[in-house]
Order: C-alpha cells, then structure tokens, then sequence
C-alpha cells in the first residue's frame, strides 16, 4: 500500500485564518489514526482513542489559538493525552484485577491480524516502547520537524533527536535479529 | 554484516531528504518507508463518525463566558489565576484590615476632616451649622440636653434615667508644637490649668526629653462635654496645631438599654415586695436581695455610661524640637492625607503579602511535586511496550 505524502504538511500550512473545525478535522484524521496506531500497536484501540480524541478536540476547540501552532499539532497534542489517560486506567485496571502480567500483555500488545505484509516490522515494532514508536510516528511516518515532534511529545529537540536515533538502531536491530533467525 | 552506527544528525538529515552515502543510509531510508506504509488512515465508519460532530457552538467572545473561554489556549486559565491572585489578595488584605484602621492613615486623615472644635461645639449643642455628619456622628443634642449636660458636674446628681434623649460620648485628639524646651514645659502647664479653671482633670501626663531640644508631652485630660470647645480653643492657642481630630460616640440606644433593664428590675423588686409583705417567706427574701443586687449593678452601668457622655477625653500632646510646627496649609495637608492613604494601602498589601506568600510557597511546593509525580507517571507509561 503505498500513501501519499502526509497531506497535513501539503495542505495544513500555518493558518493565518482560523480554520473552521471540520476543515481541519478531515485534514488531520489519517494522521491521528496513524499516530494513535503506531503509538498503541492496537488498531481497533487506535481508531477508538481517535475518535475520542476528536470529542475532545471539538469540546476545546474555542481554546485553540492559530498563532501557536498548526491544528494539526495541537490534535496530535490532544491525543497523546487522550491515549496517556487511556495507558494509565488500564495499568490501574490491571494492578486492581491482579492478572498475569505476561498472559494481559501479549493480549494487549498483539496486532490485529492482518493482510499487511510487513509482519516482520510489526512484530518487532511490537518490541520497542511506546516512547519509542510515538517518536518513529511523529519524525518518520508523520514527518514532523524535530521542534514541532517535541511541542507534541513533551521533550526537547534533543531528547527527541537522540530518542528517534535510538528507536531506529533499536528496530533495525530487531529486524536484523528476524532476518538472522528466518 | 552489521550497517556502521549512524549518528543522531545524520538521520535527522536523512529523513530531511539528504542523499544516501552507503548501504546503511539506504537501509534506513527504506526502513523508513516501510513505516510510512505500514498503517493506514482512518476507515470509512470512523470518518463518518468524525464529520457527524459536526461544528462546535460558537461562543460569544464579547460576553463573560467569551473572556472566561479564551483564545490562547490551556494556559489561559492559568494565566488568568495568576494574574488575578495578586488583586484578590490586596482586595481581602484591604477588606481585613480597614477595620482596624490601618488604611485611615495618621491623625490627619479624614476624621479630621471635620474640624475638632465643630463636632465639640455640636456635641455641647452649640452652634454646628453647615457640619456634616462625622463617621459617628448623630444630631446634636438639644439645648435641654446640653443644658442637663451642663449641669452634671462630677459630683452632682445624676439625670433620671426614665427618658431617653441622645448622650454622645466625646474623645478628641489634638497635637500642637512649640519651638522650644522651655515652651513645652509652659505649654503643658499652662494646659493643665486650664482644665482644671474648666471642671476638669487630667487623668494621666507623661513628659519625655529624649534628646536635645526634642521633647514630648501626653496628657489624657477630661473635661465637661458642654466645654470641650473651650478646651481645644485653649489648647489651640498653646502653639501650633499640627493635627486635631474628634470622634463621637452615640450611647443613646446603650443607656436606654440600661435604663429599661432598671425599670423592670423595679417592677420585679415592687411586686416581691408586695408579696413579702403579705405573705412573708425566707425564699421571698432571697429573692428581693438578689434582685436588689441586679438593680444596683444595673444602676452602676447605667451611670457609668452616662458618666462618659457627661465628661469628653481629650488626648492632648505637645511637642517641641525636631516634630517644631510647621505652617500647614490645605495644600500640604491634603498631600499628607493622600500620602497617609497610600502609606495605609501599601501597609495592607505587605500585610497580605506576609500572610499570602507562606501559603503561595506551600501551594507552589505541592504543584511542583504533582507535576514531578505526573512527569515519573508519563515516563513509566511511555516506557512500557
């Protein structure tokens, strides 16, 4: 499957009108997804916490300030924090229902099956953290700059810089390890 | 065979668009494409669930919830607390302490607005035309008041309390300054002579020379209500005044009060004692002595409340040396009245700030450590695989 250059960055230029919130929502709704899939590894869970994210973001939208940045920047922004609050009851979830760690893991951590083909790269995108996918999603699949991919993240550039050089030698790692087994 | 290592910058200018090198940099360019293919966007349903949202309300901006909503995002509720803490800590520092007159400023602050000698000549029922009402001030006693006033002398008999009629008790505060050493000690006789020549007597005088030709005289005199205009004219003419102030206070509703307690604590006595008289008992007589002993205690306040609008307090203080007079004009004490008030605002905002800062340190201390908790909490979340 091959996708087109993310439009967000051919069509969602800094506004200098505000833009109206359907607009941006439909400009912005496949990289949400994507995100929120690369993010979570879960894509029913994906297109659950974006569909969220997007109440969310119309219930606030008065609070958004085009001078601050592009909408799709303050989406991303949104989301994160839709799927962190998500990340956390589930981790309060599990402790309070006490179940085996391992056996709630694989349940949560393993991809939809699907007709990609690039089972290799996500089982071993399976592998790497959450922080770790969240930066390969915002500087790799999304194409953000370094500075807008910290504005979302909550980091420094060089924390983000340093976090996506690592995430990279980190997967390549993984994928040469697959290749060596297969 | 394992791809050399590349560095942080070298990505950054590979996923930017630089041209390759070597077989690792076009390994990572293709690693790179296969994540942008891997997922894709939104499904069918989740579009049309997104576009049914809609547009959210418009808000009014020009109105309250508007402003309340803002434009510049979260930190705008922030901001806003921020900004408002300061006003509304100076707002309840200036409610809290106006009461104890920390905002009046000094002795020429607005009770001096009115001169000294108007509300005294009011307060004997002299001629007060064109005064206004002072902070607690009532209208002036009538001539038969003033007259009955007149009339108590200590010692004398006292009113009876079956009418009640305004009693206004009088303090006033006057400070005058004398060039010299030798002029305050002849000013501070001078002035307990003529509280006594008035019917009064000084209650209490404390006389200090701290240095040089610097010195300072505080008397406490009393003197008859219906002559305190005397009195401060006297004192006027002692040196310069430099400040003067009068307060009236309205015992009426207190007297009266006093008063109708007596009057029933006699009825009661009355009919105890008809009832002794024909049917004598030791209970009945324990009765009338305790009901004796209420009535003289009420009597005593109720004089001793009259006794305090029969004779006016008057705090005078003289001064030579380095507090000498000096020529006031309205101009110059209008400025002091201002500068007073503002020296009174800026007094309470260091109080507010006193008492505010502990709390602001403590609150401060709490966020910073619920933000380091949440910080450590995204970590551990974002850690996870």
């Amino acid at each position: 499957m091959i996708c087109a250059a993310p439009r967000h960055l051919e069509t969602n230029p800094l506004p200098a009108a505000r833009p109206s919130f359907r607009e941006v929502a439909e400009t912005n709704l496949d990289a949400v997804v994507r995100y929120l899939a690369h993010m979570t590894r879960d894509r029913p869970l994906a297109e659950d916490l974006a569909s969220a994210t997007f109440e969310r973001a119309i219930r606030d939208w008065h609070r958004y300030d085009p001078r601050r940045g592009r909408p799709i920047v303050w989406l991303l922004t949104i989301a994160r924090q839709t799927a962190l609050d998500h990340f956390r009851s589930e981790r309060r979830r599990r402790d309070r229902e006490a179940r085996y760690a391992a056996e709630i893991e694989g349940a949560s951590a393993a991809p939809e099956p699907r007709d990609a083909p690039d089972a290799a790269l996500t089982t071993a995108l399976a592998e790497l953290t959450r922080g770790e996918r969240e930066l390969l999603a915002l500087r790799v699949v999304l194409e953000f700059e370094t500075a807008e991919a910290a504005a979302i993240a909550g980091l420094t550039p060089s924390a983000v810089s340093s976090g996506l050089h690592r995430a990279l030698v980190k997967l390549r790692e993984k994928m040469g390890d697959r290749h060596e087994v297969a | 065979m394992r791809s050399p290592e590349l560095t942080p910058e070298r990505v950054a200018e590979l996923l930017a668009g630089a041209t390759p090198n070597d077989a690792a940099e076009l390994d990572l360019l293709a690693l790179a494409g296969r994540l942008r293919t891997l997922e894709p966007g939104a499904p069918d349903g989740l579009r049309t669930r997104v576009a049914a949202l809609g547009e959210p309300p418009a808000i009014d901006r020009r109105g309250p919830a508007g402003w309340l909503a803002g434009r510049r995002g979260r930190r705008s509720g922030r901001r806003a607390a921020f900004l408002a803490a300061p006003a509304l800590a100076a707002g309840l520092a200036i409610v809290l302490l106006a009461p104890s007159g920390i905002l009046d400023g000094s002795d020429s602050g607005p009770r001096a607005k009115q001169p000294a000698a108007e509300l005294a000549a009011r307060a004997s029922g002299g001629d007060g035309a064109g005064a206004t009402a002072g902070l607690e001030a009532a209208p002036a006693p009538s001539a038969a008041d003033a007259a009955a006033v007149d009339q108590a002398v200590p010692g004398g008999a006292l009113p009876p309390a079956t009418e009640p009629g305004r009693a206004q008790e009088l303090i006033a505060r006057t400070t005058v300054g004398v060039p010299t050493l030798e002029d305050l000690s002849s000013a501070t006789a001078r002035a307990m002579r003529q509280v006594r020549d008035l019917g009064g007597f000084t209650v209490r005088s404390d006389y200090s020379v701290p240095s040089g030709e610097e010195g300072r005289s505080e008397l406490v005199v009393k003197v008859p209500t219906g002559r305190v205009d005397q009195a401060l004219a006297g004192f006027s003419e002692l040196g310069t005044v430099l400040s003067q102030e009068a307060r009236l206070r309205d015992l009426t509703a207190r007297i009266t009060r006093r008063a109708g307690v007596a009057t029933r604590l006699r009825g009661e006595l009355r009919a105890l004692r008809a009832r002794a008289a024909s049917t004598p008992s030791p209970e009945l007589d324990a009765q009338i002595a305790a009901v004796e002993r209420r009535l003289a205690r009420a009597l005593r306040a109720e004089r001793a409340l009259i006794a305090r609008t029969e004779l006016a307090t008057v705090h005078l203080t003289i001064t030579s040396g380095a507090e000498a007079p000096e020529t006031d004009n309205q101009f110059a004490a209008a400025l002091r009245r201002g500068w007073d008030r503002l020296s009174g605002v800026l007094a309470a905002l260091l109080a507010a700030a006193v008492l505010l800062v502990p709390i602001g340190l403590l609150l401060a201390a709490v966020g910073a450590g619920w933000r380091s908790w949440r910080r450590r909490e995204r970590s551990l979340v974002m850690g996870r695989s």
